[in-house]
């Protein structure tokens, strides 16, 4: 059911970024990958119906009560969001589809930009298990770095990486992760989220390096539910897969990385 | 509490809210928020005779107060609907009306014969209007003739109640409608999605990986409103009305216009209980309005006696 929320905090960032902190009931079930759909609209005014859908953004992180997601303003609807106020109600439907295959190995994960999202609520969950695990972000400028402090809360093997050297190495994120991949001593599992291209690059790593590897997409999304087929994917075997209901989470060997999911 | 059953001719509807075919799937995700069985009817996605993987991505792009989509018909085909989607959706006591497709005549034929044997549809919804698969919808739907060959190839073998979906697509709506009417269509649903398209500014590319798409939400509402009444004009049989419904003074727009019953579509997407909210909120606004039946709205536009004082 969807469920109308408190926001306790709504906070820019820096680098157009923002965190939304709710206090929610329904998401305290949500599991690493998760996603929960918004209709970014203040519930106190009259309703408007446009935009006219709901918006898919990760789980960021889960503490007890407290649901929180991180989110670049990229059009009219995060812009909304980033209008809301704490104290203000929002209303909800979540958790919905698949989170991440955790398994017993060592973990790298790895975030492009607000990518990172999905990847605090599993280092906390993997700090929670005592599992070893290793994150890697990067960015375009420190600026866009803005969330980083946030992981510092659950690990110190964290490593930076920015387009302008402004923090950390200089380059793209996918240069540095045969590096930080070799460094570990048990063949780790890879955990990934960013724009696509960096996706592909990584499967074409995973593959190469016969490392397991699961990839959180991004898509345009309608129902979220899985009734529509609006954010299909192309598979391997050339059929669809919804990445609401299927995903938003895939293990990367399943996909199509070819031109028709770009 | 008002009478909210509708008839549209053979066809009975305990009210007259449906969900619009492809924005349902089979029902399965939606049950999880209500009982599809609290529905007038539940419209499927487009069965076709073989299984269609659709479209290329992207499919969806948002537009000011609506969407444009080009999903392509995706669907398991007639045999997978028929094992898992038909009994799913009969246990879960939907009244079924099953939305078909297909690329020629025969393939509507055939994919109507099959459904024909099953127990339990209470209707079929002839899809002549899909604006996104160019051999299968769009010119049987544009041309008064070809839609004419597939709703008396399909009348033949389905004996049940039959509606024809019409697209808005068309210069004259009312001649596609006769047409269809003519060749044994007992029910009319309109209107399917208004061909669009959008364009990134950026990158330069259409939005769409199959570049055009079918418009839909609140953005085509007064179009399918005027489509609604014109057609109520040109013909006896009843209609199904649908497009941009998000709230029950669109509901009501629709019977006034001269439909019997509607399909909420893209609003599902915004408001998973949409569709069963408004079954309550219908019978609100009766009750508030001192009417006791639906009929008493259905194509009462500009017979409002002296409501309009109102408003003033």
């Amino acid at each position: 059911m969807p469920e109308i929320a408190k926001i306790i905090q709504n906070k820019a960032l820096g680098g157009n970024l923002y965190r939304l902190v709710l206090e929610s009931q329904s998401l305290q079930k949500a599991v690493p990958g998760q996603f929960v759909h918004f209709l970014v609209q203040s519930q106190a005014e009259p309703p408007t119906w446009d935009p006219l859908l709901r918006r898919p953004l990760s789980v960021y992180d889960l503490e007890e009560e407290k649901a929180s997601f991180l989110y670049r303003i990229v059009g009219r609807g995060t812009k909304q969001l980033a209008n809301r106020r704490p104290g203000e109600k929002i209303d909800l439907l979540g958790p919905l589809g698949r989170g991440f295959q955790i398994t017993q190995d060592p973990a790298l994960l790895i975030g492009g930009g607000v990518g990172a999202a999905p990847l605090l609520f599993l280092a906390h969950k993997l700090k929670e298990k005592q599992q070893k695990f290793v994150v890697l972000l990067g960015a375009r400028t420190a600026q866009e770095l803005a969330h980083a402090g946030d992981f510092a809360k659950y690990t110190q093997d964290l490593f930076l990486v920015t387009e302008d050297g402004s923090v950390g190495r200089r380059g793209l994120v996918t240069d540095f992760v045969p590096e930080v991949a070799a460094q570990f001593k048990v063949r780790p599992k890879l955990y990934a989220c960013g724009p696509n291209p960096m996706l592909a690059s990584l499967a074409a790593f995973a593959k190469e390096a016969a490392l397991p590897l699961d990839v959180s997409l991004e898509a345009a999304m309608a129902c979220g539910v899985g009734a529509c087929f609006g954010c299909a994917c192309q598979l391997k075997d050339g059929s669809m897969a919804r990445v609401c209901a299927d995903g938003p989470v895939f293990p990367y060997e399943v996909l199509d990385w070819g031109e028709k999911n770009g | 509490m008002a009478d909210l059953t509708v008839s549209l001719g053979r066809l009975k509807l305990k009210n007259p809210i449906t969900v619009a075919s492809g924005t349902f799937g089979f029902g399965r995700e939606y049950a999880s928020y209500y009982s599809l069985s609290e529905l007038g009817a539940v419209i499927t996605s487009a069965v076709t005779l073989e299984k269609r993987v659709g479209n290329k991505p992207p499919r969806l792009a948002e537009t000011p107060a609506g969407i444009l989509n080009s999903i392509g018909l995706e669907n398991p085909g007639v045999e997978h609907f028929l094992q898992e989607d038909l009994p799913y959706l009969q246990r879960s006591g939907a009244t079924v009306i099953v939305n078909i497709a297909g690329r020629t005549v025969e393939e509507y034929r055939a994919v109507a014969e099959r459904l024909s044997q099953a127990e339990g549809i209470a209707a079929l919804e002839v899809n002549i209007s899909c604006p996104n698969v160019k051999e299968g919808g769009i010119t049987f739907g544009t041309e008064p003739q070809m839609a004419q060959r597939v709703t008396a190839s399909v009348r033949e073998v389905w004996p049940g109640p039959l509606i024809v979906k019409l697209s808005p697509n068309v210069t004259d709506i009312a001649l596609l409608a006769r047409a269809v009417v003519e060749a044994g269509a007992e029910i009319l649903s309109l209107i399917n999605t208004i061909t669009g398209m959008a364009i990134d500014p950026e990158t330069w590319q259409p939005k769409l990986g199959n570049i055009v798409g079918g418009l839909s939400g609140p953005a085509i509402k007064p179009v399918a409103v005027r489509m609604v009444w014109q057609v109520a004009q040109a013909v006896d049989v009843p209609i199904i009305g649908m497009g941009g419904i998000v709230a029950v003074e669109d509901v009501v727009e629709f019977l006034l216009a001269g439909a019997t019953a509607v399909s909420v579509g893209t609003g599902n997407f915004r408001q998973p209980t949409l569709a069963r909210d408004l079954v309550g909120e219908l019978d609100e606004y009766l009750t508030t309005h001192q009417l006791t039946t639906v009929q008493q709205l259905i194509g009462q536009v500009g017979k409002g006696g002296d409501r309009w004082r109102t408003c003033v």
